[in-house]
Formats: structure tokens, C-alpha cells, sequence
């Protein structure tokens, strides 16, 4: 029986494209069938009934769903290849601690807000910023002295922030706020310049173009609906 | 090599629940030191810095945060007693779907039941009916989520059952007439010494929920809304307290204050009174009977000087005999 990989996901969704990366590294074919989030597919609602969200990872006609759940499935049915959480518990419950605070602190709690928020330039915005400083200097924290989230290697944590890389600077683009400079976050913008460097981690990264547009594109579409609201 | 245990935790906490249940079920011997979240210790702060919450587990003095990472730690270093993710890795990744589906649904949407009144409880009274259902629905006709055994799941959810008087009654609804197979799996939980050992009196957990209302304002917010006055609420962080609250509240320094036209009015009875006398028109919280105003003023500082102590005499739904239902639930909750 040939073992089948389906991947459910959306071009511009960095959950998809942790996934992505994860298969990659373990050197693993697999179908990418692209989602319509305006019009799901079958095959999403019921692979996905509780939540009907991407990314869905489908093995052998099984279906697994939240990307950091699907992450260490992956990583159990392939161990040998590429070991993405070391063994160590210890440094497992380390790495899972990071994982989840970069998907409700950075990604969720404050990325979300900041950009939500920036049809109401002032307070909230400035709060939102100020927060997402501070999540960012916890992750320099946690880098310093290594040369990846996950040690020597490249591992779990390393996926779950890569996201991290294309995301911010397409965003400063379309923005004036300075999110991210490089005197502020020396080990953070040096761990993004290795990943950049590699060809398999670029390589799951959308095309930058693409996505400055489809950001701009969101941007205004959320300022026209804030300012129908502010004029009824 | 002595292995260290020390669990940050708070009695009342289904996170913190989750992991003394795993911790039991492995006959895990381990030292239980009950944090004051109104007043963090040193060690807890400085075992979780950054999210500076329980329950924290601290083994040969190294910490390890969050109650789902911390119940798979404790899963895999001693992994010969009672195992509760399965083995094959398919199974293991459904389990922690739905531990993750518990997280993400079960506390914030219950938390709505108990903070809020009319129709936003009600959709969320709702919304939490819901998910019982749609973990029934995978429960089947196992006896535990785990299967033949308790497992990962049970352990993460079984804590909020605990909880449940407090939702049933703050939302005035029953959980066992809607989901009686998930109340039949909660009571096949309790026959297990780890968990019965564990789970507080449900009664404790709404005298608890009754007074924390008042110390985060909840009350005060609820009659705000009631009565439909237009306010500013600023959110304290109490661990880095404002000028502006230390003014305000310069004896106690303590949240909630309401701030009208630039003068304080402190603690949460005393607000609410205040709204009640000053928009006396709108939706009325205290009886008008001086003798029944009396009763209620009577009863609302009887809890709050009761429940703070660890032992409480008279159940709260004493609340329920008065004749005049909305206004003293209202003051009440």
C-alpha cells in the first residue's frame, strides 16, 4: 500500500507552511491541495469537522489537524529522519513551552491586534506594539548563545517561529511602525539571515510580492469596512 | 538521585487539577505548595517569568510550565506507570487534538457564563452546551476518552467538572439534563482515588467564583452594563499597579474603583450601591423595601466576609429563597 501524504492548506497561512517545512525536512513526498477558505472543500469539512480550518494533514486517509498537533505526529511516524524534538523530556517540555508561546503570544495575542488595530492609530496600537516588543525579546532571550531555537540543529521551535522571517518584513512594508530592527534584536535578525540562507526553509516561505500585495489588498479592505462603520 | 518534585498550584485551578491527577494516578510522590495569585511568590515568579502563572512543576529544581506540556512531561519520564497518551503515534495526535479542542473552548467560553448576565450569558451558556455535545459525540461509547482506561484527555478535562456547579448556576441551566453521557463519564472519573482526591467541593468553586467577581470588578461591570451607563474600563495590571489606582484607592490599592466625575467609589458592594442610588431609574439591582434592602446588603457582605475564609457554613443558595429574584441575583450573582 502506498503510503499517501495530503497536505490541506493556503498559500498565505505560516500554520501551512509549518507543515510544509516539517514534510520537506524529513525528506517526504506529498500532495498540497490549495484551500479556498470562502468556499471550503469537502474534503476539509469532513477531515476537519470541529474546527474547519487548514492545515489538515491527511495520512493514509487519516486526518490530523492544529499544526503544532500535526508537527509531532509527523515527527513520531518519522523519527529517524531529521529528529525535530530532541530526545531529552526535559528539552521536550522546552520546546513544546515555546512552540505554544510563539502561537498565543505572537502570532495570536499580539500580531493579530497590531495590525487589526491600525485603523485606530493611538493607544491600543501602542499597546499592542509595546506587547509585541516584549514577546520578541523573550524569544531573543531564548536564542542567545544558540545558533537555532533547537540547539545545534534546526528543530521544532525553529518551525513554529519561521513564520517569523517573511511575515514581519512584508508587514514593516506596508506600515511606517519599525517593528523589528536589527540594533534592537541582533539574534533574532542573525538566526533569520541563516534562514534565508537555506534553500529548503526559503523555499516554504510565500513569494514575497504575492503576499505584500494580498497584505496591502487587506489592509485596505479592513480601512474602507472601519470607515463605512465610523460614518452609519 | 532524589527526584524533586514541587507543584506551583492553586487549589482551585483545573489547569493545576490536570497535573496533580497525573501525578496521583502515577503514584508520583510530590510536595504541593498553594500559590496567592493576588500575591505571587518569588519562587513562582521566578520559575515562570514570563507567563508568571501556575501550575508550574518544578522537578531537581528545574521548571516546567504549562499543565498540558507539564502532564506529557510527567507522561514520559515515567512512562512505565500508568501511560495516559497511547502508544501509536496516530492515536497519540488525536488525543492531543482534542486535550488542544478542551484548552481552546472548555475555561474562556465558561468564564463568559459566570462574568456576564442576559443575553450574551445565555449564547454562551450555549456555545458551552456545544462542546459537551461535541465531546460526548467522540466519547462514544468508551467508558474514558483514553479508551478502557483514563487518558490524556479525561485528565485534561475531568477538572472542569468541578466547575460545573458554578456554571449551572451562575447561567441557570443544567449540564445533566443536556449532556447526561458526559456526566456519566465524569462520575466513572470520581471512582478513581487520583481524581476524587483532587477535585474540590463544587460548592467551594462557586463560593470561590462569587468572590472573585467582586475583587475583578465583574459585579461592578455587570451593573454598569444593566444599567446601560456608558463608562471607560481600564484593565490593571496588579503586578505593575497605576499612579491612577494608587490615588484612587491609596488604602487598599486594590481593584475595582470606579472613578465618577474624578471621585473614587471602592469595593465592589459599595459601587454597586452607589450605581444603584445615583441611576436609581434604570434597572434597579436592590429591592426598594428598606426591610428586603437590608436583607440584601446583609447577605452580599455575609459572603464576602465568609467565603474568604476556608470555611463556609451556609450554602450560597440562600440567595435563591428572596422573593425579589432579578435585583438580588443581580447584587448576588
Amino acid at each position: 500500500m502506498a503510503k499517501e501524504i495530503k497536505l490541506l492548506g493556503t498559500w498565505a497561512s505560516p500554520f501551512s507552511h509549518r507543515i510544509e517545512l516539517a514534510l520537506k525536512l524529513k525528506g517526504l513526498q506529498f500532495h498540497y491541495l490549495e484551500e479556498d477558505l470562502s468556499n471550503k472543500s469537502q474534503l476539509l469539512l469532513q477531515s476537519n469537522p470541529v474546527h474547519r480550518k487548514i492545515p489538515v494533514l491527511i495520512h493514509n486517509g487519516n486526518p490530523i489537524s492544529e499544526s503544532l498537533v500535526i508537527m509531532e505526529y509527523i515527527d513520531e511516524t518519522w523519527q529517524h529522519q531529521n529528529p525535530l524534538l530532541p530526545k531529552d523530556p526535559y528539552a521536550r517540555a522546552v520546546a513544546r513551552f515555546w512552540a505554544k508561546f510563539i502561537d498565543e503570544k505572537v502570532i495570536n495575542d499580539v500580531l493579530w491586534t497590531a495590525f487589526k488595530a491600525y485603523n485606530d492609530k493611538g493607544k491600543e496600537q501602542e499597546d499592542a506594539i509595546e506587547e509585541f516588543s516584549q514577546q520578541l525579546k523573550f524569544l531573543e532571550g531564548e536564542l542567545k548563545g544558540k545558533e537555532y531555537f533547537g540547539g545545534e540543529r534546526f528543530g521544532f521551535v525553529d518551525i513554529a517561529a519561521f513564520f517569523i522571517l517573511q511575515f514581519l518584513t512584508v508587514l514593516q512594508e506596508v506600515k511606517e511602525a519599525e517593528l523589528m530592527t536589527e540594533e534592537k534584536y541582533p539574534v533574532l535578525f542573525e538566526w533569520m539571515e541563516k534562514l534565508q540562507g537555506n534553500e529548503v526553509v526559503a523555499g516554504c516561505l510565500p513569494p514575497r510580492e504575492k503576499h505584500v500585495a494580498y497584505v496591502r489588498a487587506r489592509r485596505a479592505a479592513a480601512e474602507e469596512a472601519a470607515s463605512k462603520t465610523k460614518a452609519a | 538521585m532524589a527526584n524533586e518534585l514541587i507543584l506551583l498550584d492553586t487549589w482551585v485551578s483545573p489547569f493545576g487539577m490536570r497535573v496533580r491527577i497525573a501525578l496521583r494516578e502515577k503514584g508520583i510522590k510530590f510536595e504541593y505548595k498553594e500559590e496567592d495569585l493576588t500575591n505571587k511568590s518569588d519562587l513562582l515568579l521566578k520559575m515562570n517569568p514570563i507567563h508568571k502563572k501556575i501550575p508550574v512543576l518544578i522537578h531537581n529544581g528545574k521548571p516546567v510550565r504549562e499543565s498540558g506540556i507539564i502532564v506529557q512531561y510527567v507522561d514520559e519520564v515515567w512512562h512505565d506507570k500508568a501511560p495516559l497518551l497511547p502508544s501509536e503515534p496516530y492515536p497519540r495526535a488525536q488525543a492531543r487534538f482534542w486535550a488542544d479542542f478542551v484548552d481552546k473552548k472548555i475555561y474562556d467560553t465558561g468564564r463568559k457564563i459566570w462574568t456576564t448576565k442576559g443575553d450574551e450569558q445565555k449564547s454562551a451558556t450555549e456555545e458551552f452546551i456545544g462542546y459537551l455535545k461535541t465531546l460526548e459525540a467522540e466519547l462514544g461509547d468508551k467508558p474514558y476518552f483514553g479508551g478502557e482506561k483514563l487518558g490524556y484527555v479525561d485528565v485534561t478535562m475531568i477538572p472542569f467538572y468541578s466547575w460545573f456547579h458554578a456554571y449551572e448556576v451562575s447561567g441557570n441551566f443544567s449540564i445533566e439534563s443536556n449532556c447526561p453521557k458526559l456526566m456519566a463519564w465524569a462520575k466513572r472519573c470520581m471512582q478513581h482515588e487520583s481524581v476524587s482526591k483532587t477535585l474540590p467541593d463544587p460548592k467551594k468553586v462557586y463560593e470561590f467564583i462569587l468572590q472573585l467577581k467582586k475583587r475583578l470588578g465583574i459585579e461592578a461591570r455587570i451593573a454598569l452594563a444593566e444599567k446601560g451607563i456608558k463608562h471607560e474600563h481600564r484593565e490593571e495590571d496588579l503586578g505593575n499597579k497605576s499612579d491612577l489606582l494608587l490615588k484612587m484607592n491609596s488604602i487598599h490599592k486594590t481593584i475595582p474603583v470606579l472613578i465618577h466625575n474624578g471621585k473614587p467609589v471602592c469595593e465592589s458592594n459599595n459601587i454597586v450601591q452607589y450605581l444603584d442610588e445615583v441611576w436609581h431609574d434604570k434597572s434597579p439591582l436592590l429591592p426598594s423595601d428598606p426591610y428586603l434592602k437590608g436583607q440584601a446588603r446583609f447577605w452580599a457582605d455575609f459572603v464576602d466576609r465568609k467565603v474568604r475564609s476556608s470555611v463556609f457554613v451556609c450554602s450560597v443558595s440562600l440567595s435563591i429563597r428572596y422573593p425579589c429574584r432579578i435585583s438580588l441575583s443581580g447584587f448576588m450573582g
